[in-house]
């Protein structure tokens, strides 16, 4: 089956072409209960699934993982799974670099790495930009620019 | 909140839907310039 041709649910809804999602959440367990079928969805399609999280959530997260059933080592080792902190993606450097940041989505969805499965399934956690961080006003323009960069893959962003 | 305006899709009560307030990159970009106070040919 051709990866843009595969269901992607996602709370309630079958994701269409337009894949870049915003998503707000009230609370931790509303956060995981509306991603985790997303994630656990993808793992079982055998899709690769790229999370960005903060840094001081990345054993709570993966703990949530394993705790829906997914083999959070396995998945890992086998490049199926891949769980950055913010530090390692939005704020390389200190700050909050569109540009880079933009190289590295783009880099993320075309690499080698993302190759080897039919479909990407991005959660990037965001809550960084509630924070004094440098570069954060420039977050907007950068959120609108992905749109040019997704639109040449079919993986789903949120 | 510009920021939904960026994202064709929005996720709000825990439903997915299109995002009525989504702006194409192209027009929501030449709103921000402008409203910068540059000039489109700048």
């Amino acid at each position: 089956m051709r990866a843009e041709k595969r269901a992607i649910r996602l709370a309630g809804a079958t994701l269409d072409q337009h894949r870049h999602v915003c998503a707000f959440f009230h609370s931790r367990e509303e956060e995981y209960r509306v991603l985790l079928p997303f994630i656990v969805e993808g793992i079982e399609q055998g899709e690769r699934a790229f999370h960005i999280v903060d840094p001081r959530r990345r054993v709570a997260h993966l703990r949530r993982l394993q705790e829906a059933g997914i083999d959070v080592s396995a998945a890992e080792r086998g490049g199926q799974l891949e769980v950055r902190s913010w530090e390692e993606a939005y704020l390389r450097g200190g700050r909050f670099d569109q540009e880079a940041m933009l190289a590295l989505v783009d880099e993320v969805l075309s690499s080698p790495s993302a190759q080897r499965f039919p479909l990407t399934r991005l959660v990037a956690n965001m809550e960084w930009a509630l924070e004094d961080r440098p570069g954060v006003d420039d977050i907007v323009e950068y959120e609108a620019r992905a749109n040019y960069v997704l639109a040449n893959y079919h993986d789903a962003v949120i | 909140m510009d920021i939904l305006r960026t994202h064709p899709m929005a996720i709000v009560g825990g439903i997915l839907q299109k995002n009525p307030f989504f702006v194409p990159p192209d027009e929501f970009l030449r709103e921000r310039r402008e409203r910068a106070g540059g000039t489109p040919f700048a």
